[in-house]
């Protein structure tokens, strides 16, 4: 990886992490959009409980559920995401070479 | 009684606007979500990978930190009501929308894998709302504006805000669809009160996104002119 896209992705877990750190603690326990309208017209209670707990609603486990708590939940799911996405993204590459070097190739069957 | 402990509030933060928890859908409508969600990301997938260039992956990579991460912070709207950042247009505008699906897909594969947020059986749903419908709604509404700017140079960035503003309505009119579809709420209902309450929601998106472009184009203006803009 060049230098310059070294300072890209690491300029941009720097900024992820600060809105982690500084905003997701403070984040607003209002009902959001769905969840106002379910609650309006009376459907919240229909939402089922997950069959399995990682990090629920951002949260460590054994942590508690204050700012600390938040801010690991929140640290974890950026570098998993990041991890993610250049796992996926390297992967498309690879594969749109190797899809480009058959294309090149006669069809069998052609002589 | 003892007065309310505010970290009772944050206990109950980082709610999840507009990711459908299980129960919300019924299962045909789930499935039908799975396959709809799995054809859309095939295609992105194939389409990005010829467009992918050096640069690519780390932008992918960090725009999937910043959206996973803007998605945490719920801000107060209007009428009790919070939102948050859904950046299915601010991806797509940096990325072209192909590459934006694989980013948006991989933040709500993640959410509701580790952090349940959004139901499993709902995550086809979910990945089609947030990650298709508002990527390519968003991308569509910007294109189109972003071309008026010979008429007029801030056509750029009521490009930018309107495209934001419609992918989250978009979302939030899917999201009404699949409940009237499932029998949860009917859609005379639902479709004016998901719209309705997504109208400031979508304001807030389109500035945030507004924000987030000024800061890319003061930090790295190089991005904003990547070949993702063009022969899209």
């Amino acid at each position: 990886m060049t230098r310059s896209n070294l300072a890209l992705l690491g300029g941009g877990l720097v900024i992820a992490l600060l809105v982690v750190v500084a905003l997701a603690p403070r984040s607003s326990g209002d009902p959001d959009g769905l969840e106002r309208v379910a609650e309006d017209e009376g459907f919240a209670e229909q939402a089922a409980e997950a069959p399995f707990r990682l990090l629920p609603d951002y949260s460590v486990p054994g942590v508690g559920d204050g700012a600390a708590s938040t801010i690991l939940a929140g640290a974890i799911g950026v570098i998993a995401v990041t991890a993610l996405t250049l796992l996926a993204a390297r992967w498309l590459r690879l594969r749109s070479r190797r899809s480009g070097g058959r294309g090149e190739t006669s069809p069998p069957g052609v002589r | 009684m003892a007065a309310v402990d505010p970290l009772t509030v944050l206990e109950a933060a980082a709610a999840p606007p507009l990711h459908i928890p299980d129960g919300f859908v019924s299962l045909p409508v789930a499935a039908a979500g799975w396959a709809a969600a799995a054809c859309a990301v095939v295609v992105a997938a194939r389409r990005a990978d010829r467009h992918l260039d050096e640069r690519a992956a780390p932008l992918m990579g960090v725009m999937a930190a910043f959206i996973f991460a803007a998605q945490m912070v719920n801000f107060p709207v209007a009428g009790g009501t919070s939102g948050h950042l859904l950046g299915g247009a601010f991806a797509a505008i940096l990325l072209g929308p192909w590459a934006a699906i694989i980013v948006m897909t991989a933040v709500v594969a993640l959410q509701a894998l580790i952090f349940q947020d959004g139901g499993l059986a709902a995550a086809g749903l979910n990945t089609l709302n947030l990650a298709v419908v508002s990527v390519l709604t968003g991308w569509a509404a910007y294109r189109a504006l972003h071309s008026l700017r010979v008429l007029h140079p801030a056509a750029a960035a009521i490009a930018a805000f309107g495209g934001a503003w419609l992918s989250v309505e978009a979302a939030a009119v899917a999201t009404a669809l699949e409940l009237a579809a499932s029998g949860t709420s009917p859609l005379e209902v639902a479709l004016p009160a998901m719209a309705g309450v997504h109208v400031p929601i979508g304001i807030a998106e389109g500035l945030i996104t507004l924000g987030a472009l000024g800061l890319v184009r003061a930090w790295r203006p190089d991005l904003l002119a990547s070949p993702s803009q063009a022969s899209r």
